[in-house]
């Protein structure tokens, strides 16, 4: 890869690390596994930058890679961790372990299946459409209603969200 | 559900998500895995092409990469004869030029092929493919890509790219003295990138390309070849002086497991191209420019250049340090040790090294080596850190 598409890639990279990782941390509410897997959506990114580079939206893109990740390759990957007897970096802490409100929704959404769980993040913190839920998802546009349907039914009884959807 | 409910739903969601704080962005394992996935897909690609040319000849498996043999200290040749031509009236569908080599007579056609690939297939060419997305039509970027080389057991290297959609004609300039002129074919209908392609003893006989449009001319590249591909890394205007002179230069070598390596840095009117060479292959990237330079402060910075030596599980690494350093310690997983030794290029340092490769690890994903340690001539300690 040339330095000015490095360049190019690092921008990038900086730019939308917080936004991935909270995509990330929304799919699968661990701060470790959500950091991982936004890093492994940039490298596979980088391994695809020609076509990351001339999509008309980066953004999708990347959020297309990371849902592809969240479901293939990174779950399999997750196997075969290494074990060592140092610490080559340090833990970070559960962001909201002093937060017990916000840790609920993040438990809540943990509960749902994959797919439920990816719809609603989708719709409710990226605003998509369903029609570009639809389209991140490889889905028809009814499947995404139903997805979200089955995933608010879910959330409405969650004991985590005692206080929710009774109003 | 009420609209109050969603409403509530999303707030809920967008403060839990906006207001986690992500640690700090690992920028140098990203690109360390993404390149490391570049080699896996090369390494894959050249894999798939050896495998389908061998069933397809029915002899054995020759281990060899995609990209040939590494061809950087041996002289071109200049006394051989090649001729290209545009498809004619009549030719199969999606032929993109037929052509000889010192009699050899290729052909290359464009077809689709399985999942979403464009194959690149005929006489002296097989297992070539590439995304269809990678060879869709473009409006910008470099006038002329080459990305793939067909060569052994061919007593000619045949050499497929795509054009940009402005360009239609190109100039090939080759060590014989003599010029090609390829014409861009739409083999593939008009998402497709126009298509063409060359025959040439080996990719070394290619010396310059000149890109046309309509209007003139577009621009020129001195390609780099020293990988056994025609590498089209920088672009010059018209006129523009080709500079710097090429130089190459050994940043590391060594041997593991019987297997000899080397790392070299090519510097040219290409750019500078870093470059793992083993017997019989090489591989390596380039970049533009000049030579990557450090951030202030920083000891050690990853250059990209990386080759897996043994399948699937040893690599050759370089990387770049500052002027000062003179070698470095590096630690693996298992707390052994080894040290390397920094060598000069172009007014920059680097080492290489031998690693283990699995991928899979979580802080440096497919690394035995997780922690550097710098050291001056003296043997003052400049500064560690994590790989």
């Amino acid at each position: 890869m040339a330095g000015d598409v490095d360049a190019e890639f690092s921008e990038l990279v900086f730019s939308r690390w917080p936004r991935l990782v909270r995509l990330a941390y929304g799919l699968t509410g661990d701060p470790g596994l959500a950091e991982d897997l936004a890093q492994t959506a940039l490298a596979n990114a980088y391994a695809s930058w020609s076509r990351v580079r001339r999509s008309n939206d980066p953004d999708r893109y990347l959020t297309k890679i990371l849902l592809n990740a969240h479901r293939g390759g990174f779950r399999k990957r997750r196997v075969h961790e290494q074990l060592t007897d140092a610490v080559p970096d340090r833990g970070r802490d559960d962001p909201f372990s002093g937060h017990p409100d916000r840790a609920a929704i993040i438990t809540a959404l943990s509960a749902l299946p994959a797919r439920q769980r990816e719809a609603v993040v989708l719709r409710y913190w990226l605003d998509y459409t369903e029609t570009q839920a639809a389209h991140a998802l490889g889905c028809s546009v009814g499947n995404v209603k139903s997805q979200v349907s089955r995933a608010l039914a879910k959330l409405r009884v969650s004991p985590d969200l005692a206080d929710w959807g009774s109003q | 559900m009420s609209a109050d409910a969603e409403r509530q739903l999303r707030d809920q969601i967008g403060t839990a998500l906006d207001q986690y704080t992500p640690g700090p962005v690992p920028f140098d394992t990203i690109v360390r895995r993404g390149r490391a996935a570049v080699v896996r897909k090369r390494i894959a690609n050249a894999v798939g092409a050896i495998v389908i040319v061998a069933l397809a000849a029915g002899t054995p498996l020759i281990l060899r990469s995609f990209t040939g043999p590494a061809p950087a200290t041996r002289p071109p040749a200049t006394h051989y004869r090649v001729s290209v031509s545009p498809p004619a009236p009549g030719a199969p569908q999606g032929e993109i030029a037929t052509g000889t080599v010192n009699g050899w007579r290729w052909q290359v056609r464009a077809s689709n092929g399985p999942s979403g690939q464009i194959c690149f297939i005929g006489r002296g060419i097989s297992g070539l493919c590439d995304d269809s997305q990678d060879l869709a039509q473009e409006h910008s970027g470099p006038p002329v890509s080459f990305f793939g080389v067909n060569g052994s057991p061919n007593p000619g290297s045949i050499v497929v790219g795509t054009v940009r959609a402005d360009v239609n004609l190109v100039r090939v300039s080759l060590t014989n003295g003599s010029t090609l002129s390829l014409h861009p074919v739409q083999a593939l209908g008009r998402r497709t990138a126009p298509l063409l392609a060359l025959g040439v003893p080996d990719p070394q006989a290619v010396t310059r390309i000149t890109a046309y449009s309509s209007r003139g001319e577009i621009g020129y590249a001195i390609p780099f070849t020293g990988a056994g591909a025609v590498e089209t890394v920088r672009w010059l205007r018209p006129g523009q002086p080709a500079l710097p002179r090429p130089a190459t230069y050994t940043v590391g070598s060594g041997s593991t497991r019987g297997h000899a390596w080397t790392v070299r840095l090519a510097i040219g009117p290409w750019g500078t191209c870093g470059n793992v060479y083993m017997a019989r292959t090489s591989t390596g990237e380039c970049w533009t420019g000049d030579l990557k330079a450090l951030r202030p402060g920083q000891l050690v910075s990853y250059t990209g250049v990386n080759a897996v030596l043994i399948q699937p599980s040893t690599g050759v690494f370089a990387d770049q340090v500052a002027p000062a350093v003179s070698y470095v310690i590096l630690t693996q997983r298992d707390g052994s040790i080894f040290r390397v030794s920094t060598r000069p290029a172009a007014g920059h340092r680097y080492f290489a090294y031998v690693s283990a490769y699995s991928p899979g690890g979580k802080t440096a994903p497919g690394f035995a080596v997780v922690r550097w340690t710098a050291y001056d001539a003296a043997g003052r300690k400049l500064g560690s850190g994590s790989l």
